[in-house]
């Protein structure tokens, strides 16, 4: 029974984690949806003081933005092995979640900080990290 | 649709800018930094190293596996060498049986012994 749970959880993380790590896409497709569906859903949560970087883009606009994103991510997650289309993912997904941290640093919001600046840092590593694999598959 | 947009790209380079030109600076030296490093080749330098570390393990790993082999191989030519002596033993034991096998049998050819006269050990089960 312990077995059907476990080896399940290892085969995925070891498919998340071992390189190339499309993990990291995976995680960043998630968040993208996620912000992407809060647009759509609740859009009164981006009226928030904490929220003003986005605070003045419609919803539309938002879950538009959000959905190309993870639309990118998924595509990089698809085939990892595919540097430009990961790198361009990435870059974008790093400046989107670096001006949120910023924003939220701006308007006070420091746990929030702390969380979007490990996501924007993790795209940045996720970069050089990615380049490096490519100069490795050569 | 078009105002939509146009006001909607307005509202983004107004939503605080700071934030977005920091985000942009920062993302903007880490792809020059690894611009950089792709034209002074050194992401592919360190592929390279890493695979020199690579084969200097594997070469490592060989070498183990063999020396782990050779002392294997050394038990196994003892054990044979001690099963050799046994042998040699054995067939010196056989030869001894042989040859008072041809004394008898000589002793019986030239008469000097009837045939029930010689002693058979029992036959081992």
């Amino acid at each position: 029974m312990i077995r059907r749970v476990v080896k399940p959880s290892i085969r995925f993380a070891k498919w998340a984690f071992g390189a190339p790590v499309p993990g990291l896409d995976l995680m960043l497709a998630v968040l993208a949806i996620g912000w992407a569906f809060a647009a759509g859903a609740a859009p009164e949560v981006f009226e928030q003081q904490s929220y003003a970087v986005l605070r003045l883009m419609p919803p539309w606009a938002v879950a538009a933005a959000m959905g190309a994103l993870a639309t990118a991510h998924v595509a990089a997650m698809r085939r990892p092995r595919r540097a430009g289309l990961r790198q361009a993912g990435l870059l974008s997904a790093g400046v989107v979640w670096l001006s949120v941290a910023v924003g939220f640093a701006l308007a006070g919001g420091w746990t929030a900080v702390a969380a979007y600046g490990v996501v924007a840092a993790a795209c940045g590593l996720g970069l050089i990290y990615v380049e490096a694999e490519r100069a490795h598959d050569r | 649709m078009t105002a939509e947009i146009a006001a909607a790209l307005k509202a983004l380079a107004e939503a605080n800018p700071i934030a977005g030109a920091v985000a942009v600076g920062v993302f903007g030296v880490i792809a020059a930094i690894i611009l950089l490093g792709r034209t002074k080749h050194v992401f592919a330098d360190m592929a390279e190293e890493g695979r020199k570390g690579t084969f200097q393990e594997q070469l490592l790993r060989a070498l183990e596996a063999m020396a782990t082999r050779e002392t294997a191989m050394q038990a196994e030519i003892a054990a044979l060498r001690e099963q050799n002596v046994q042998m040699a033993v054995q067939v010196e034991l056989l030869r001894g049986q042989t040859r008072r096998l041809i004394d008898l049998l000589r002793e019986v050819r030239d008469g000097k012994r009837r045939p029930e006269h010689i002693d058979l050990p029992e036959t081992p089960a």
